[in-house]
């Protein structure tokens, strides 16, 4: 019998219009989850994204205990690529539709 | 519990981005408080003043009656500073957006100069707070991410939380 892994969807917010659907996009921002987490901390998090909510939100779905050490390695977040970007996590969930919900308003 | 944030950029303030990011207010200079950073003197200012600068540098001023907070440069304090602002009752303000925007050279380095003045800060007892003082929307962090820092430093989640409120207190 496979055991329920439980998550956590944390609502991302960057300062400027981030195209995270694309898939370079989304790999250099886990990229550099990663070097600020570390891999043995990444692994256990095992960071994705979930679903984009506007045009500087995403929401990313974390395994459960790890969003704190997500939301303290993407405060450290400056630069991708050659943008300079900042990211702030605005709220924590265990569903996705409240998040959406949230971006929606916002 | 109400969380304020200080921001240097005017234009990065707002009361609705300040609600998504969990603050009640995002202080800046137009709120009555200012930073003043060294080498500059506190001169003719009207508002409140936060000192920004090293250990001689507030040393110097903190005895102003408009001072409210001190932010060290390189985290680096000295045993009577401390005892002069426990004493004086100003509060310490830590500098998160300099931990998060440091190159990689100086990071490690500041984040430990951090700590060490986080734990002698809570030994003893000083008001400390901690803000982003952010220069531009990139530096700007959320609650959550604040008390993280906090915690990263050394504080319980409850003081992180505590250290969050102080901001407001110093209107």
């Amino acid at each position: 019998m496979i055991m329920r892994r439980k998550s956590r969807y944390i609502l991302v917010r960057s300062t400027r219009p981030l195209d995270i659907e694309v898939r370079d996009r989304e790999y250099q921002f886990l990229k550099e989850v990663e070097r600020f987490m570390g891999i043995g901390a990444y692994c256990a998090s095992h960071p994705k994204i979930a679903n984009k909510a506007g045009s500087n939100m995403f929401i990313v779905k974390v395994n459960r205990g790890s969003e704190c050490s997500f939301a303290l390695a993407t405060s450290f977040i400056k630069r991708i690529a050659d943008m300079d970007i900042g990211f702030q996590t605005v709220k924590t969930s265990g569903s996705i539709s409240q998040l959406k919900r949230l971006a929606a308003k916002s | 519990m109400q969380y304020c944030d200080y921001i240097r950029d005017v234009n990065a303030a707002d009361s609705k981005l300040a609600k998504l990011l969990g603050f009640q207010k995002m202080l800046t200079s137009l709120d009555g408080i200012s930073i003043v950073a060294s080498p500059q003197t506190i001169g003719t200012h009207e508002n409140k003043v936060i000192l920004e600068g090293n250990c001689a540098y507030i040393m110097k001023h903190v005895n102003d009656r408009r001072v409210v907070g001190i932010i060290i440069d390189d985290f680096e304090a000295d045993k009577n500073l401390i005892e002069h602002a426990r004493h004086k009752e100003k509060a310490l303000i830590i500098n998160a957006g300099k931990l998060t925007n440091s190159s990689d050279s100086y990071r490690a380095r500041n984040i430990i100069r951090a700590r060490e003045l986080v734990k002698n800060a809570l030994h003893y007892k000083i008001k400390i707070s901690i803000a982003s003082t952010a220069r531009t929307a990139n530096e700007v962090l959320s609650a959550g991410q604040l008390i993280e820092v906090a915690q990263m430093l050394g504080a319980s989640q409850v003081q992180g939380k505590k250290m969050l409120t102080i901001l407001g207190d110093l209107l």
